[in-house]
């Protein structure tokens, strides 16, 4: 691991709150950036983010030093991000209905940009799915890496991660984002 | 129909973990299957669309947002428990500036010791048979003779040499110390039970006892001597044995 972020954690545990701000401060936006690109959602990513160093603090004395410091981050901000999908998967079931109405003309213009497109392709897909192919693409983990941040063994990560890029195609090609 | 195992592959090309034999066979696969040459192109696509999602920042104040959020009191209650295991802990190195300072100042009380060891009181003259018991002994001579028994041990520390005789015979016997001049004579100490007569002249002692002789003779060794101390035992004016004593500086 980075022997920076190991002797910040123990001066963490041995109260320095310094040390805690350091840690926040070198990987807020990483972790903001991982919640965003799996949640699509500005909002959602910074509830997810501060709610990610909360844990993260509350733990410290759990951490295992043999891991990364910021794959320990990572699989916190996986976790945190499905329970958050679970509590959201119902709202959004209860307001449909008038998200479809609120969307005002300019928003629905702009949301044909390809990026958009996709971005909403991606969120179709189920989250079971979309973790393994979000973290893989950007984070360019192993199997055996994506398996830690996952808690899942390394075969269901490659299963998952492959059915997981067929859904997307699939979703890409039914909403004619391309062909 | 496209087989599950060319699914496969195409999805180890795309991590980068397709061996140039597996790449072989799947992109000749590829090439005689067009359903599989649609589905393999598609999948690419899809991957590489994925890197048209815009990158997205967090607002400013985010990173205030979790501080304030955050409870710090949780380890600071630990600080003031673990403050002597953080000194431990974060200054290792502090014992051994520590182990240096102790190992310096033993020496220097050590030496203290050592230095007092060339100015020996003479007058210390506790244990076993009247001197300083910290003075290395150096010789011990067993007294064996017929009506004589006893010892005469000799020690040494620093500059100073002690001879403790300790005999009992069954008639009167006498000791003569013969001592050389570059040798000072400091004393001479008869045991608490002893009862003797000491006769003291330059460079010659003799004490006459018949029964227990218990004494302890002190020098001086100043310079090299030129001739050893003689201890002689005597029994009626008959020399029962003469002991020589050559002393190195």
């Amino acid at each position: 691991m980075n022997t920076d972020d190991k002797v910040l954690v123990r001066e963490c545990i041995d109260g320095s709150k310094e040390a805690y701000k350091e840690i926040v401060e070198k990987y807020y936006k990483v972790v903001y950036r991982l919640a965003f690109r799996i949640l699509q959602n500005s909002d959602d990513a910074e509830e997810i983010t501060q709610s990610v160093f909360v844990k993260a603090y509350e733990n410290l004395e759990n951490y295992n030093p043999n891991y990364k410091f910021f794959s320990w981050l990572y699989r916190i901000t996986v976790n945190e991000t499905l329970n958050f999908s679970k509590k959201q998967s119902f709202t959004e079931k209860i307001n449909i209905e008038y998200s479809i109405i609120d969307e005002k003309p300019d928003e629905i213009y702009d949301r044909s940009e390809l990026g958009e497109k996709i971005q909403d392709a991606l969120m179709e897909l189920d989250m079971l799915y979309r973790l393994p192919v979000v973290l893989k693409h950007f984070l360019d983990y192993s199997y055996k890496e994506l398996s830690y941040l996952l808690g899942i063994p390394e075969k269901t990560v490659k299963s998952r991660l492959f059915t997981g890029r067929q859904l997307l195609k699939d979703i890409l090609i039914k909403n004619k984002v391309y062909k | 129909m496209i087989e599950e195992k060319y699914i496969e592959l195409m999805n180890k090309e795309i991590d980068h973990l397709i061996t140039s034999e597996e790449r072989i066979r799947l992109h000749n696969y590829i090439s005689v299957n067009n359903e599989a040459k649609e589905y393999y192109d598609e999948l690419l696509l899809t991957n590489e669309s994925l890197n048209h999602i815009p990158d997205h920042q967090p607002s400013e104040n985010l990173k205030i947002r979790i501080l304030n959020s955050i409870n710090f009191n949780k380890y600071n209650v630990k600080t003031v428990k673990n403050k002597y295991l953080k000194i431990l802990r974060v200054a290792n190195f502090r014992f051994v500036y520590t182990f240096a300072a102790g190992l310096i100042a033993g020496i220097i009380i050590y030496s203290l010791f050592f230095v007092n060891a060339g100015n020996v009181n003479p007058d210390d003259i506790s244990g076993t048979i009247g001197i300083n018991n910290s003075a290395k002994t150096i010789g011990e001579i067993p007294l064996n003779f017929p009506g004589i028994s006893g010892n005469i041990e000799l020690k040494e520390k620093g500059s100073t040499i002690w001879f403790n005789i300790h005999s009992n015979s069954s008639q009167p016997a006498d000791y003569i110390i013969t001592y050389p001049r570059q040798i000072q004579f400091e004393y001479i100490k008869p045991g608490s039970s002893a009862n003797m007569t000491i006769l003291k002249s330059e460079n010659y002692i003799k004490t006459s006892n018949s029964g227990s002789q218990e004494f302890t003779l002190a020098f001086t060794k100043n310079n090299t001597p030129s001739s050893p101390i003689h201890i002689q035992l005597t029994q009626s004016g008959n020399l029962i044995h003469d002991y020589e004593f050559s002393l190195k500086k």
